[in-house]
Formats: structure tokens, C-alpha cells, sequence
């Protein structure tokens, strides 16, 4: 029995050493978790860093019970300059651009060749982890978070696409405010930079069909919300997904893809023709 | 319920592990029959039904063909519970690719329409096998047909093993099955493999899971030749950590019931030989196709032709078990092909040139796992233009250097696999002869286990589907 007490401790250890993990883990989530849910107040940015706003009177909808955000065209009557600024551009235009984004814009980053661009990716990472991110460059360092990057250099053009990683946490609203928020600093650390957001990437019917937390349904429904970015002043919308969506299925085309999440590196070329097409001078 | 699950670890397996301990020994198979139903029924409810139905038919034939003096009446007997086993592992499992392969030939498209798309019943594949060899077994009388109900459906059912095995051959665990004791011992032995087991899936099989879907989403057609190499690689670390790992895991769970569960991996990587290698990955199935196919067929005692004829039947039927798909079929054949050239001449000079063996090894390994992972024909081709790229398939669209930045992510993975997967021997060694630190160990790694649990989503096991 005496030799046995060991072998005793080392299982009761064992099971206090899991159970306790699973509690820390659990406790560190579920306040990542309820600060997602909770507002942030959009009004109160815009006032504190007095950025005009184009829509003052169009409060964000609450997201509980919203209607079908299918019904895209309503948007597009309501401001119809919108989409006439877009200019096309050549190819230098691109040059010296910083894009930051998650595995989505890895592609970008290691296939495209663009070698003036910087790219300031991760995996896995989302809007709300975004600007402590060490994953930016200065004129010299690396390793610097992208606030810091931001503080250090300045951009003519940052693009940005990011929202996939966290569909399963927050809501759209939640989402949309914090993605602004992000954005209102990079507007503030980068005053004359064009910022543009590019839309979250629709998922093939294959992966929507899988029913996980990433579906197109949630991903339109952040759109929506984010499509109202371009409410601050030298930020723009870019609506990827006319470009690579099945036209009639409206959801990621199949062949563009082979995990039904991330653009294989051969639809670069359609990325960058987008990008040119949706010049801002 | 995976095990890798919050509420495998941390719910089901102490309020289970509690329930047993305190249950007398004549209780124990039931408990271990109920938590084996409440296990499966929480992963695939609607599938326990198949299961509890193949049990029964079973039982009743193995007793009848039992009971039956003829020798005709009990191959027909035998016959006829085959017919049952295997067809509903075809009904399930190959109906779909069956079905649309036969309407691809002119006239028959109707075919389609009888396609139901029937999802994979969880660990059908495995227990299908294990209950055609109790059958077999009864049929030749090496085995008694089981008497009790409970005892055949606890062999047939019980968690650890249920869903990817090993495949547990009645005849080695009967004696268990009735009569089993466990020391405080085996319960510390059954938890740090255990505890190993889930390690190496969580900790290494996911970070190579990883990986290889990035190089996945990349596509093909771009990859460099390097990070073909450094997927391929990488997706044969991840299948043999998963695989062994849950391996481990239900060895490492029956130990702490008093089971001994054969061990299903013996360092396959090290092989020289891919004859070698099939001896070392996946013994129990292995072993079950030696037992049940092969030599039934004649093995390798008729003529060469003959003999190469059986090996050509095995590994088709290997192929197709690993799934329905003509990658899992080429696949197969690929093996048998392999298999004959050494059993030809290959496998003595192999043997003689270790430093040429295991350079052999190493390209045919990941070269073989990629034709077994990915599914489409096309893709494959394109695929071995990558690996290869003087056969001129294929044009790096923009970065010969895409390897670089998932080497410094992944480097110290590919490391620590290396030599784990060198070092083995030494690792085992070392758990059991130092037990402080391997308790040490195995509490910590338990813990980053967890950790890591908590922190993702989704890991399903690879060989779940199987």
C-alpha cells in the first residue's frame, strides 16, 4: 500500500491538473467571450475623434430579427454615387500598399509577387485581436504589433480583410462595432492613407452546407453591417464577392477554392484586377 | 463523443471510470456494455440501432451454425451472416460511389436516382471486421459461440476501440472478457499511454493537420516542389500521430480496465521495407487480412502466379476498405505493386542496403499518403507534377521560396516528430523506468492537452470515417 501512495497522488494530481486547465481556459473564453458581445459605443468614437459622418442619421439596425439582407439593391439606390468614384487604375497603383488581413490574404501575401506591398498577415486572427498583432513591419523592425507598424510608417493605401475567424463569436453588431473601432484608430494612426475593407469572402455551398458557424448567412449579415463602413471619411467598401461568387448560387465558386474557405493562389490575378477596377485617386 | 473531447475527459471517462471500479467484477461488462451504448449514441444516435441489430444477428448465427451437424448447413450459415456483415457495410459505406460509377456507363444513368448519399455509420468499417472474424472463428471451430448476449455485444461494442480500433480478434480477449483484474498499476500504465496518445494528436497530428490544409488551400497547380515535399511530409506525420494516437488512447483505456489490447503500431516509419512497413502500421488489420483473405485464398503457398493473384486480391480489398473512392483503389494497387517487386527480388537487396532502404522509404511513404488523402484523380497528377516537377507538370505560379515562413512556424513540429519518431524505443523505455518524471510528464502534457481542447473548435480524428 505504501508504494502505491505515488501512483495515488500522480492520478488525483492528474485529475485536479485538468479540471483546473479546463477552468482557467474556460474562465480566460468566456471573458474574451462577453466582451464580444458587448457594445461598444459607435456614436461616442465618431464624436471623440470628430470623423464626419456621412450617415449620421442611419443607425446601425439591431441585429435580433433583422430582416433578409438579400435584398442588396435597396442599398445601392440609396447612394448612388457610391459606386461611381471607383476609377480604374494601372498597375503601379497597387505599388507600396499594405494589406492586412488573416489566411484569406496569405494567399496574397506569399503567391502574388507584389513586391512593394507589404502584407501583415496571420492565421486565425480576427478584428478583435488585430492591432496588438505582432505581425507588422517598421521601416527597419520587424515583430512590431500593427499599431506600432502604423505609428511607424505611413501608407498611401492599406487593405484590410478580416471576419471570418471570429463568425463564431460576438454578433454582427458587436462585430461591425469593433471593426470599426479598429478602423477609426488606423484612420487616426494613418490620416492620409485610403483605407478599404474589403467584404468577407463567401464560403463555397460545400463548407456553408456543412453547418458550422461559418455559413453565408452569417457572413452576409456582417457585410451588411459592414458595408456602411465607408461612412468614415477615406474609408471604402469593396464587395469582393461579386467577383467570386457563383453567380447563381451567390456563394464562393467552387473552383475557386479547394477548402471552400480560401482562394486557391491561382485567382490572384481576378483579386488584383478587382483591386485596380476599384481605384480611388 | 471524441476523445479529445471536453466531455469525453472531463465528464464521461470519470463518471464512467467511477461507476466501474466501484461495481463488482460480475457487474463490470455491463457497465461497460451501457457506457459503450451511451458513448456511440452520443456521437450517432441514429446509427446505434445498426449496431445493437448486427450483434444480435450475429449472436443468433454463430449459435445456429454452432448447433448445425452438417458441414453444408454451416457454411451456409456462415454464408449467410457474411451476406449480412458485408452487406451492410456496402449498403452504407460503397452504395454511393457504386451507384454513381454505374451510371456513368451509357444506359444506365438511371442508376443515380437509387444513390440515398447514406452517411457513414460511426466505426462500421471496424466492427464489421471485428464481427466477421468471431464468425469465422465459430465456423472453423477454433472459438465457441458465445453463450451470453451481453459478453459478444460488450466485445463488439466496448468504447475504447469501437470506432477506430484496433480490431480486437474474439478469440484474444475472451478470456478478458470474463475474467479480468486490474492492478493500481495497470491504471497508472493505461493512463500515461493514455495521456500520450492524446498528445500526440493534439499537440502533433493537429499542427501537421494544419499545415497540410494550408498547403490544401493553396492549390495545387502553385505550390513549389519544396513545400509539395513539405505537405506531403507533413500529412504523414499527421496521419500517424492521429492514428497511433487514438491507438494509444483506447490501449491506454483498456489497460486501466484490465484489458490488454494489442498494440497497432510497431515504429512503421523505421521499416526498410514496405513489406515491413504493412507489419508495423496498422498491425490489426493487417493481421485480420493475413488471417481472414489471404490465407484462406491460398497465401503464398500455390504457384507464383497464384500467390501474386491473392496479394492483387488483399490489396484491393485493403484499398477499398480505407474508403470508396478510386484514389483509396489506386492506392491499394499501389501497395500491391510494391509488395510484388520485393517479394521478387526487392525486398533481400533492400534489406542488405539499409542507407538505400530507407531512402526508398522515405519517398515511397508520403508519396503513397498522398494518393490515399487526396481524392480526385486529377489532383493527384497534378500533385506528383509538384513533387516531381521534371516531369514537367504544372508551373510555379509566383514564389519558389512559399516553404520558408512554414518552415519557421512548423520547424520545431517537424523536429520533435523526428525524433520522437527515431526515438521511441528510448521514449517508452523512459516512461517506464523513470516513473517521477513520466508522471511529471504526463501531468503536464495532460494539462497543454486540455488547454489546447479548450482553445479549438473542431479536431476530428482522421480515421473516424473509416
Amino acid at each position: 500500500m505504501k508504494k502505491d501512495i505515488g501512483k495515488i497522488i500522480f492520478l488525483c494530481c492528474l485529475i485536479a491538473t485538468g479540471v483546473g486547465t479546463y477552468l482557467t481556459r474556460g474562465l480566460l473564453q468566456s471573458q474574451k467571450v462577453q466582451e464580444r458581445k458587448e457594445s461598444t459605443q459607435t456614436a461616442q468614437i465618431n464624436k471623440e475623434t470628430g470623423i464626419p459622418n456621412k450617415k449620421t442619421d442611419q443607425m446601425i439596425q439591431p441585429d435580433q430579427n433583422e430582416p433578409d439582407y438579400q435584398a442588396e439593391g435597396n442599398k445601392d439606390l440609396a447612394q448612388p454615387n457610391e459606386k461611381q468614384k471607383f476609377k480604374e487604375m494601372p498597375e503601379e497603383y497597387l505599388d507600396g500598399s499594405l494589406f492586412i488581413g488573416d489566411s484569406r490574404t496569405s494567399t496574397l501575401a506569399i503567391y502574388s509577387g507584389w513586391k512593394t506591398c507589404s502584407f501583415w498577415v496571420k492565421n486565425g486572427i480576427s478584428i478583435w485581436e488585430i492591432m496588438d498583432a505582432k505581425i507588422a513591419t517598421g521601416n527597419n523592425e520587424s515583430n512590431l504589433t500593427v499599431r506600432q507598424g502604423l505609428e511607424e510608417k505611413q501608407y498611401a493605401k492599406i487593405y484590410i480583410m478580416l471576419g471570418i475567424n471570429e463568425l463564431g463569436t460576438g454578433t454582427p453588431r458587436s462585430f461591425y462595432e469593433q471593426y470599426e473601432k479598429v478602423i477609426v484608430e488606423m484612420r487616426k494612426l494613418q490620416p492620409n492613407a485610403k483605407i478599404f475593407v474589403q467584404s468577407i469572402l463567401h464560403v463555397t455551398d460545400g463548407k456553408d452546407q456543412a453547418g458550422s458557424y461559418i455559413n453565408n448567412k452569417e457572413i452576409d449579415r456582417r457585410n451588411h453591417f459592414l458595408s456602411e463602413i465607408d461612412r468614415i471619411k477615406g474609408v471604402y467598401y469593396l464587395d469582393l464577392n461579386t467577383v467570386f461568387d457563383d453567380p447563381e448560387t451567390s456563394k464562393l465558386n467552387p473552383s475557386f477554392s479547394t477548402d471552400g474557405v480560401h482562394l486557391k493562389a491561382t485567382q490572384i490575378d481576378k483579386w488584383k484586377l478587382f483591386l485596380l477596377n476599384h481605384g480611388i485617386e | 463523443m471524441l476523445f479529445s473531447s471536453i466531455e469525453f475527459l472531463l465528464i464521461f471517462l470519470p463518471i464512467f471510470l467511477g461507476c466501474y471500479y466501484l461495481a463488482p467484477r460480475n457487474a463490470r461488462n455491463y457497465i461497460l456494455l451501457g457506457g459503450s451504448f451511451i458513448f456511440y449514441g452520443y456521437g450517432e444516435m441514429k446509427y446505434l440501432f445498426l449496431i445493437v441489430l448486427s450483434i444480435i444477428v450475429n449472436y443468433e448465427i454463430a449459435r445456429a451454425m454452432e448447433k448445425s451437424k452438417h458441414k453444408t448447413a454451416r457454411k451456409i450459415w456462415l454464408q449467410a451472416g457474411l451476406l449480412y456483415d458485408f452487406g451492410m457495410l456496402i449498403i452504407f459505406k460503397y452504395s454511393s460511389f457504386i451507384l454513381i460509377n454505374l451510371a456513368k456507363i451509357p444506359g444506365l444513368y438511371f442508376m443515380k436516382s437509387f444513390d440515398l448519399k447514406p452517411s457513414l455509420p460511426l466505426g462500421i468499417s471496424f466492427y464489421t471486421f471485428q464481427i466477421v472474424s468471431y464468425l469465422i472463428d465459430v465456423y472453423r471451430s477454433s472459438i465457441k459461440a458465445e453463450r451470453r448476449l451481453s459478453q459478444l455485444a460488450t466485445y463488439l461494442c466496448m468504447f475504447p476501440q469501437l470506432i477506430a480500433g484496433p480490431i480486437l480478434i474474439y478469440s484474444k480477449v475472451e478470456e478478458e472478457l470474463s475474467n479480468r483484474h486490474e492492478t493500481i498499476d495497470d491504471v497508472v500504465r493505461g493512463v500515461k499511454i493514455f495521456v500520450v496518445g492524446l498528445a500526440m494528436k493534439m499537440i502533433l497530428a493537429n499542427t501537421f493537420g494544419a499545415l497540410w490544409s494550408e498547403v490544401t488551400m493553396r492549390g495545387f497547380d502553385v505550390i513549389s516542389t519544396p513545400l509539395a515535399w513539405m505537405g506531403a511530409i507533413a500529412y504523414s506525420l499527421q496521419i500517424f500521430f492521429d492514428f497511433n494516437g487514438y491507438s494509444l488512447m483506447a490501449i491506454g483505456l483498456g489497460a486501466m480496465m484490465g484489458f490488454h489490447i494489442p498494440a497497432n503500431f510497431k515504429r512503421p516509419y523505421c521499416a526498410k521495407t514496405v513489406t515491413d512497413f504493412w507489419r508495423r502500421w496498422h498491425i490489426t488489420l493487417g493481421e485480420w487480412f493475413r488471417d481472414y483473405v489471404y490465407i484462406p485464398l491460398g497465401g503464398s503457398k500455390g504457384t507464383k502466379s497464384k500467390t501474386i493473384m491473392n496479394l492483387l486480391i488483399v490489396w484491393l480489398l485493403t484499398g477499398i476498405w480505407h474508403g470508396a473512392g478510386w484514389n483509396f483503389i489506386l492506392w491499394g494497387l499501389l501497395f500491391f505493386l510494391l509488395l510484388t517487386l520485393e517479394k521478387t527480388f526487392l525486398f533481400d537487396f533492400l534489406n542488405r542496403h539499409p542507407f538505400i532502404a530507407h531512402t526508398y522509404m522515405s519517398i515511397i511513404i508520403p508519396c503513397s499518403w498522398m494518393i490515399f488523402v487526396i481524392d480526385d484523380l486529377a489532383q493527384i497528377a497534378t500533385y506528383f507534377g509538384r513533387l516531381f516537377p521534371f516531369f514537367g507538370r504544372g508551373t510555379v505560379y509566383g514564389n519558389e521560396m512559399d516553404f520558408v515562413p512554414l518552415l519557421s512556424t512548423y520547424g520545431l513540429f517537424f523536429i520533435l516528430a523526428f525524433a520522437f519518431i527515431i526515438g521511441e524505443r528510448y521514449f517508452w523505455m523512459g516512461l517506464r523506468k523513470m516513473p517521477i518524471t513520466a508522471r511529471a510528464t504526463t501531468v503536464v502534457l495532460f494539462a497543454l492537452c486540455i488547454w489546447k481542447i479548450q482553445g479549438s473548435a473542431a479536431n476530428p480524428f482522421l480515421y473516424f470515417r473509416f
